[in-house]
């Protein structure tokens, strides 16, 4: 907004050329003008601002991801898209994971909107288009009847599952729902970037409790045994008493845990934006293990495949490593960010999405040393 | 290589975030007023450069009606001129595009602490330069009826960054007689293209920068006044503008005044 001294032009030049010159300048800013018009109201709403979101089933997979969902089978071959081609537009975008039923697939928009689609050929079956009033970057939940949507500004909603209907809001948050709520025993548990866990009753939506975990929390509680395990940005790890939001033991970590830990055999597994993956026992989260495997973030939550734990990692990798001791089993590169939970499809390969568009979806095969089986959308045959 | 400016500023924006009590608008507007302070040495020498290029203007002139015709001794003649005179051509810019990166820091420092998606907010932690500030984060982006990663769904930031676009560039505007240049068309073309380009960008923008752009103009205004460089008869809507108007005849008791000042 400053304005530049240097040198002008010569005027030595007829009144033609002056006013040729003139308009030129005023042109210029005037096609300035157009373009801030344009850059305005026809940029996207939205930029590319997260990761994949996967779910898999029998039939194969299901994506959230960029502008559309996508049904994949088995051998990594779309067979539905939503919204198609035709009804695509900038301001649709999906961060959110995917929540399974028989019949339906759930999924958050970017939109502001929830989507309810036909698991089998993607037809819409409703849209609830008024109750959000933001945008929806976590995963939904749902049970009883009832789909758990966390707002990415501050809530959570409940809506009928049939009918799409609100039947509940919960609106005490601080700060937005970035993460899919967990649903035990008719027990909504809800992190949130205010740095509290919340339970709430599942079919009022009234708090029963909320318990501070010094720093935001981006990713979904396991559960085991009554007991809440998850991580947060104080660089700290927690286990909490889920019927009475007492905090029972805690674990530092090297930096932010964003993912959601796994459980398996009294052991809990995660990592944290350092790289760093942990193993600690589920009793007093006493250390086994902790190693940096990565060179960059690992934001997702680790895939128990056997005796492996594979993840990926901002350093464009994907990295399985044993359970026993964190020692490396095999490593491939992704060729991109890879940030989203990977997901075992039922033909037992591993599958991660990246933030490359062009390699969407890489299917390795666990047994074989991480080979690439298969790629979405497919290679060309110069890769 | 860009990380050298944005880290240290994405650390000062959370730390002044922290001592000015967790608020953001506060902690925006406490780090506009700071980069333009330490950027105001630049901006004192920009302007003594455009003043020296209006002073000349009039030889300049002369310079053209001499050599009509002929560009290349035009140009030599040019130059010669700027070396009597002690001016640097490149004086004006130079600054300017020292303080370029500076302010693209400033605004992309404040995009990325508003951590509005998944990806900004990862991408946020690792640029801490002070152990322990990355725990704050995500900052309170609510203030008032707004939050600051979205767009003002009153419009009455775009609104107030219009108006304040406009008198800044009014304000700024020199007092310079309209010899049917293109300068002076040029001028008078930003003081309506700047406002209306700022409030379409403060349409979709987040919130937070429409605050920044706010607090920038403010700013703006306020050091050009204290450098005495606000003409504040711009702002006279039946005066017609100083780039329309006919040429003044007392700049030369303009230029009087000055030197009396010195």
């Amino acid at each position: 907004m400053k304005t530049c001294a240097v040198p002008q032009p010569s005027r030595a030049m007829s009144d033609e050329g002056q006013s040729r010159r003139r308009f030129g300048g005023r042109g210029f800013l005037w096609l300035l003008l157009a373009l801030a018009l344009l850059a305005a109201g026809c940029a996207p709403q939205v930029a590319a601002g997260s990761w994949a979101g996967l779910a898999a089933d029998d039939n194969g997979l299901i994506m959230a991801n960029l502008d559309r969902v996508t049904r994949l089978n088995n051998a990594g071959t779309a067979r539905w898209e939503f919204p198609t081609a035709a009804d695509r537009n900038q301001h649709l975008q999906f961060y959110a994971h995917p929540a399974l039923t028989e019949e339906t697939v759930f999924i958050g928009g970017f939109d502001h909107k929830i989507y309810a689609l036909d698991r089998d050929n993607g037809q819409t079956i409703w849209i609830n288009e008024t109750d959000a009033k933001t945008q929806i970057i976590g995963g939904l939940a749902v049970a009883q009847g009832k789909v758990i949507v966390g707002m990415s500004d501050q809530g959570v909603i409940a809506l009928n599952q049939r009918s799409g209907e609100l039947v509940w809001r919960f609106s005490d948050t601080l700060h937005g729902v970035w993460a899919t709520p967990l649903i035990v025993e008719g027990v909504v548990y809800v992190t949130s970037l205010d740095k509290n866990l919340y339970a709430l009753d599942l079919d009022t939506g009234e708090e029963l409790w909320r318990r501070s975990l010094e720093g935001a929390v981006a990713g979904t509680p396991a559960y085991e045994d009554g007991m809440l395990f998850v991580g947060s940005f104080a660089h700290r790890f927690f286990k909490i008493d889920a019927s009475t939001g007492e905090i029972v033991a805690t674990f530092d970590t090297q930096n932010w845990v964003w993912g959601g830990p796994a459980l398996v055999d009294g052991v809990v597994y995660f990592g944290d934006l350092s790289g760093t993956l942990y193993a600690l026992e589920t009793g007093d989260l006493t250390p086994l293990w902790q190693r940096r495997v990565a060179t960059e973030a690992i934001r997702a939550t680790p895939l128990v495949v056997d005796d492996m734990l594979v993840v990926g990692s901002r350093d464009n990798r994907v990295y399985a490593v044993e359970r026993e001791n964190g020692l490396p089993v095999w490593t491939q590169e992704a060729g991109a960010d890879v940030l989203s939970d990977a997901v075992l499809s039922p033909d037992g390969l591993v599958v991660v999405s990246t933030l490359d568009a062009t390699r969407m979806l890489i299917a390795y095969d666990p047994a074989d040393g991480g080979r690439e089986v298969w790629r979405y959308p497919a290679a060309t045959s110069s890769e | 290589m860009w990380d050298i400016i944005l880290n240290p500023f994405i650390t000062v924006l959370v730390a002044l975030y922290q001592l000015l009590g967790q608020n953001m608008v506060l902690a925006i507007i406490a780090f506009t007023i700071l980069i333009r302070l330490l950027t105001h040495p630049l901006t004192v020498q920009q302007q003594r450069s455009s003043k020296a290029m209006q002073e000349l203007q009039p030889k300049l002139k002369k310079l053209q009606e001499k050599y009509k015709g002929d560009r290349e001794k035009l140009a030599q003649a040019q130059m010669e001129l700027y070396r009597e005179a002690g001016y640097n051509p490149a004086g004006g810019c130079l600054p300017l595009l020292i303080q370029f990166p500076i302010l693209i820091g400033l605004y992309q420092a404040i995009i990325q602490v508003l951590g509005a998606t998944p990806l900004q907010l990862i991408d946020l932690s690792g640029r801490f330069l002070v152990p322990g500030l990355d725990t704050l984060i995500p900052l309170n982006n609510h203030f008032l009826w707004l939050n600051l990663v979205q767009p003002d769904p009153y419009y009455i930031l775009p609104i107030l960054v219009l108006v304040t676009t406009w008198l800044q560039q009014r304000l700024m505007m020199p007092a310079t007689p309209d010899d049917g240049g293109q300068a002076a068309a040029m001028t008078k073309s930003m003081t309506t293209v700047m406002p209306i380009m700022f409030f379409f960008f403060s349409l979709s923008f987040a919130s937070g920068l429409s605050i920044y752009f706010v607090v920038s103009n403010l700013i703006g205004i306020v050091q050009y006044s204290l450098m005495g460089k606000t003409n504040l008869s711009n702002l006279n809507p039946f005066k017609r503008t100083a780039a329309t108007e006919p040429a003044e005849p007392d700049s030369s008791s303009r230029k009087a005044k000055t030197s009396k000042v010195k």
